[in-house]
Formats: C-alpha cells, structure tokens, sequence
C-alpha cells in the first residue's frame, strides 16, 4: 500500500522523465546507427543501419577532434579559474562588512542571471578590435591592441574569459555558505595557536570546503562541456574552427548540413561523457561524506 | 504568417516538413530550394509572368518544372566610397582586377590607420564565391558530382582573394567584429564592400539623409573585364501538403503585382524579380540601383544541389586557413576537393543508381 502511494506520487514525474530524456535517448541512439541525412529525409528507402560506421568516422574526423580540443581546453581552464574566482570572491564579500555584502553579492551574481545570448552580444562589442572597451583601454595604457576574435589562440582565450565571468557567481554564493557553516571555534583555536592569515586559509578554509569545491568543479565541468552560445554568437566556431566547441559542431552537423546520422552519434558521445560526470559526482561525494 | 529569422528558417521549415505540418506558402532562399524539392516537399508552379529576370527563374527550375516563383533577386556588387576613391584619384571603380587592386592600394595610402580599403569578412563566403564564379566550371565538375576547386581557374581567384589580405588592403575580421557596418563605412573605416541589395535598405536606414552621398555601387570587377556576380534571391513556394492550393497560387500571383514588388522594394530594399516593376519610380530612378539593373545582366547561377551551402561553408574554411592559418592554396585546395569528394559521395550514389535498385551504401572516412 505504502509502495503504491509512493508511486503515485512519483509516477507524474517519471512519466515525463521517460517520454522527454529516455524515448528521446532512445532515438538518437537508434539515428547514430544510421546514415539518416536529407536524402533520406526524402526517400525512407534510402535510411540505412549502418552500424557503429559513424562512430568510426567521428574517430577519423579532424573537426571532432578539434572540437574535443577545443570544448577540454576551455574546461581544463575554464573549471579552476572559476572555482579560484569563486573561492576568492566569497572570502572577500564574507570577510567586508555587512553594509556593502550584498552589493557586492548583486553585482558577482548578476551575470549568472543574465541571458546567455546578452551576455555574450555585449561581450562582442566590448572586445571589438578598433571600437571596444578593451583595446581602447589597452591603448591608453599603450599596451597592443590584438584581434581578440578574429585570431584563433585568442578567440578562445576569449570565450574562455566570458564563460568564466558568467559562472562564478554561482559558486561563489554556495562557497559562502559552505564557509559560514565551518565553526568560529575552528579559527579562535587557531588564532589561540598562532596560526596568521595564510595558515587558517590553507589549514581550515580550504581544507573543510573541499567537498564543495569538489562537487562544484564537476558541476562547472559538466556545464563547460556543453558550451554552446558563447561561441555561436561571439564567433559562430571560428576563427579556423578554433571555438568550435563539440556541441557546436553537432548542431552544425545537423541543423545546418542535415548529416544527423553523424550528429546523433556526436550526441551519443556527449551523453557519454556526461554520464561519466554523473558518476563522478556520485562516486566522490560518497568518498567524501566517508561512506 | 510566421517571421522567421533568415539565420534559422531554413532549419525551422526543414522541422516542419519533416514533421508533417509545414505551412501553405513560405519564402525560401534559393540555396534552399534544392533541398525542398529533394524532399518531394513542393508543388511545381506556372510561371505567373513573362518578364522574370531569366536566371531566377532558372534557379527554380528542377527537371524541366518550376518549383517556385522567384520574389525577388539578389545578386552582389560594390558598395563604396566615391569621394576617398576621387582622393585617391580615380573617378569611378575599375572594371578588372588589376585595375581595382591599383585603386585599392592607392585609397590604402590615404587613409588614416585602423582603416582599410576593402571590407571582406573572412566568414561570409560570398566575395570568395563571386570571384570563383567568374569561370562557371571552377569549383565543381562532372555534373556537380566532384569537386573542382583544384582548378587554375580558382586557384587564380584565391589567390586573387588572399593577396588582399596579404597586401593588408582588407582586415582579417569577420562580420561579427563590426560594431555598425553602415556607420564605420560613412567614417571611412572601409571603403569598399561587396555586398547585395538589402544594404541599399540598410545604408538609408542608418545613415542620416545628409550623408546619403556618401556611398555609392558599381558592378564587380573580373578577371579580364567587367565581372560576372551571383545570382541568389527568394523565391515563394507552395508545400505539397497544403489543403488550399488555389488560394496559395492566387496569393503567389498577388504578391507578384507590379504594386505588391514595388512595395516590397520601398520596405525592404529587396529588388523585384520582375523586369516590369522596374519601369516605375523610385526603382526606375533610382541612381544607386545601376550597378544592379547592370549586373543583373551578368550573373551566373550557382549549382542546384541540397549540399552546396555546405559546400560553400567548407570553401569559406578553406579560405580562412589560407588567409590567417597560412597554409598553401595548393594544399588547401586539394584539401577542400577531398572533403567536398566526401560530402558528394551520396549524391554520386543516388545519380548512378538504376532504377528499381537500392543504393549501395555510402560509408567513408571524412578526409
């Protein structure tokens, strides 16, 4: 009887679970197999199994590979420079005074908020070679004034930097309230025993949000690998395909070129990876609560 | 009526059709035309007037049948500056490409730094496309089975296109670094564009009517003398699945009213793909409309298949590679041959198949 009223409650939910994440699942599985594209479209005689063909094309494909490069680099960099920002600006808003705390907290949440798209269109202007606020800044302090999206280092380096602004925020609200939670206790003691500034930070600070700076930096990984707007607006993948993250590059396969056999089985690829995230997670809060 | 943004409707009718439920009449790109026929998805229509501009009305030609009536035409030429190209001291745009390089590298020499002669955003593909079309068979060949862009005659082209990177007479930038195109060009920033007729609609939109002399078109410049250009525009079409096909074909014949293109020109700068709207003011007297009543007479089509726009992408990457990543036009023109090889291996298949057979199946390695 319990069981059953539990799955009442749960059904709705698994309902909608099953129809819109596992039949859609299903789906694209089944597409990856194939070589469905606009001819097939046309003619159903002409939808073929092919197999695991496309996944070996993909292992032979160099915009795949450019885009796991491109999509790794931006986690690889992205994931510990937002989580030191984070870290840095949540010790600092915990450590001001009441009065400008929640200013301060506005102003870092703020582009976490933000639509994507916005976001991503002013970054645009700022980073204009001849008219935007940082080459004109970099100019009056007579510093070179580079081709921020048109070169490919920088273009990513770039997007890199406006993906990172526009996530720390988050982190930084749940590091504050993970570094509330650690016990005053912990750093009178400290205090008692002579340990300064640097060795409470690295001693009791970091030590103790370990936890939610690990579960963070999955999150933040996870999310960073699933970039897509920045890079569509900023420079729709180029220059040189150099921002042509994975994501990118399937709705290129599919939206635009119609080869969805091949975009299905990058989807495939990605579901993959994420699942791999997933467990992750999973795996090292266990490791972390001691289970 | 739907709005669709051009960027996304192509993407967006393709899910309808697929999806069983696309709408009556659309208007379609040329470039996609191609794929709605491919998918049996259109009714073939009468042509509803005699004085269609020739090469649109064969854009939507398939199998000897119209597929679409063409609404109105695009096709690219200059936009430029006439009073730095008088500084620089020449009257009037040069008609070959020698010509036009001498002109660029002089209004290079007068202006200030941070400005360019030449405006060629490295990721639209259609300047690279107009000076590859100045030799019909360049880019693809046998029966648009292979690619050809191994050819001389578009290696010339690119090597045309990359010398004016080289020689830094246009910026490596794409269309997304412009903070205002209409605004940077009345400054000076560029002072050519190659561009196509909305821009005559945009210019007069952001430039204030007393700066409305500052810019001007002429037709494309070619290899030995005036330039061929490409012939693109919209055209409408009517879905096979519509239930109300008189009523569509009557709203085709009344959008294609001399009152209706003229109309369409004055909102949207959009030019008529009918000769006969062109008899009456403003598009009758209107200066800046020249170069593209001239170049109308010169354009070649581009090939009607689904894969060109494609195509086309991976030419415009190909390019970028040439022009910033510094790899030879040898190597990145046979290099764009074997992915376009790759890209066409199912429309080979499908063209070489025998009635009443099943296709062999296409499974290959993207070079």
């Amino acid at each position: 009887m319990k069981s059953l009223t539990a799955l009442f409650f749960i059904l709705p939910a698994l309902l909608l679970i099953v129809l819109f994440v596992f039949v859609p699942l299903i789906g694209v599985l089944g597409l990856s197999m194939t070589d469905f594209n606009i001819y097939s479209l046309a003619n159903g005689a002409d939808l073929h199994f092919i197999g695991v063909a496309n996944f070996i094309h993909l292992l032979h494909d160099r915009a795949a590979w450019q885009g796991v490069e491109t999509t790794m680099t931006v986690v690889l960099v992205g994931v510990p420079a937002t989580l030191a920002l984070s870290l840095i600006c949540a010790l600092m808003i915990e450590s001001i005074s009441a009065r400008w705390r929640g200013l301060f907290r506005t102003a870092f949440f703020l582009p976490v908020v933000c639509s994507t798209v916005a976001v991503a269109i002013s970054w645009r202007y700022m980073l204009n070679t001849r008219y935007g606020l940082v080459n004109r800044l970099l100019a009056a302090a007579h510093l070179p004034t580079p081709n921020w999206l048109g070169t490919p280092s920088l273009a990513l380096l770039a997007i890199t930097v406006v993906v990172v602004w526009k996530g720390f925020g988050y982190g930084m609200i749940i590091v504050a309230a993970a570094r509330r939670e650690i016990p005053d206790e912990l750093y009178d003691i400290a205090r008692i025993e002579g340990a300064g500034m640097m060795q409470q930070l690295l001693r009791i600070t970091v030590p103790m949000l370990a936890p939610t700076l690990g579960l963070l930096a999955l999150l933040d990984a996870a999310g960073y690998w699933q970039l897509f707007a920045e890079p569509y607006v900023l420079t729709q993948g180029g220059p040189m395909g150099s921002t042509m993250s994975l994501l990118l590059l399937m709705y290129d396969r599919g939206f635009r070129w119609w080869r969805w056999g091949v975009a299905s089985a990058l989807a495939m690829v990605l579901t993959v990876i994420m699942w791999l995230f997933a467990w992750l997670q999973r795996h090292t809060r266990a490791v972390w609560r001691g289970d | 009526m739907e709005n669709l943004a051009w960027s996304s409707a192509q993407a967006r009718l393709l899910s309808a059709v697929a999806a069983g439920d696309p709408p009556d009449v659309a208007q379609v790109g040329d470039t996609d035309l191609s794929t709605l026929v491919t998918l049996h998805a259109i009714v073939p229509q009468r042509p509803v007037a005699g004085d269609f501009f020739q090469e649109a009305l064969d854009v939507t030609r398939f199998n000897g049948r119209y597929y679409g009536t063409p609404w109105y035409v695009d096709t690219r030429v200059l936009f430029y500056l006439p009073a730095v190209l008088h500084r620089a001291g020449y009257r009037r745009p040069a008609r070959t490409w020698s010509g036009w390089l001498k002109q660029l590298q002089a209004v290079r020499r007068i202006l200030k730094p941070g400005q360019y002669p030449l405006l060629a955003p490295i990721n639209e593909y259609e300047f690279l496309e107009v000076l590859a079309l100045q030799e019909p068979a360049s880019v693809l060949r046998d029966g648009d089975r292979y690619g050809n862009f191994a050819s001389p005659s578009f290696r010339a082209a690119l090597r045309f296109y990359k010398n004016l990177f080289a020689q830094r007479l246009a910026p490596r930038i794409t269309d997304r670094q412009l903070i205002n195109l209409w605004w940077q060009m009345a400054r000076g920033d560029f002072v050519f564009y190659v561009s196509g007729p909305w821009n005559i609609g945009e210019f007069r939109r952001f430039l204030q009517p007393q700066d409305q002399h500052l810019w001007m078109t002429a037709p494309m410049p070619g290899p030995r003398g005036a330039g061929t250009s490409l012939i693109d525009g919209s055209d409408l079409v009517i879905f096979r699945r519509s239930r109300r096909q008189p009523l569509a074909r009557a709203f085709v014949r009344y959008m294609l009213q001399n009152r209706q293109q003229v109309r369409l020109f004055a909102l949207t700068g959009d030019l008529p793909a009918r000769r006969g709207p062109w008899t009456f003011a403003p598009l009758a007297t209107d200066r800046k409309l020249n170069a593209f009543r001239v170049q109308l007479g010169r354009v070649q089509p581009f090939p009607k298949i689904p894969e060109w726009g494609e195509i086309m992408h991976g030419m415009r990457r190909m390019a970028e590679q040439v022009v910033i990543g510094g790899v030879s036009i040898r190597a990145a023109t046979d290099q764009l041959d074997r992915r376009v090889n790759y890209w066409l291996a199912e429309r080979r298949a499908l063209l070489s198949r025998e009635p009443g057979k099943g296709r062999r199946r296409v499974v290959g390695k993207q070079p």
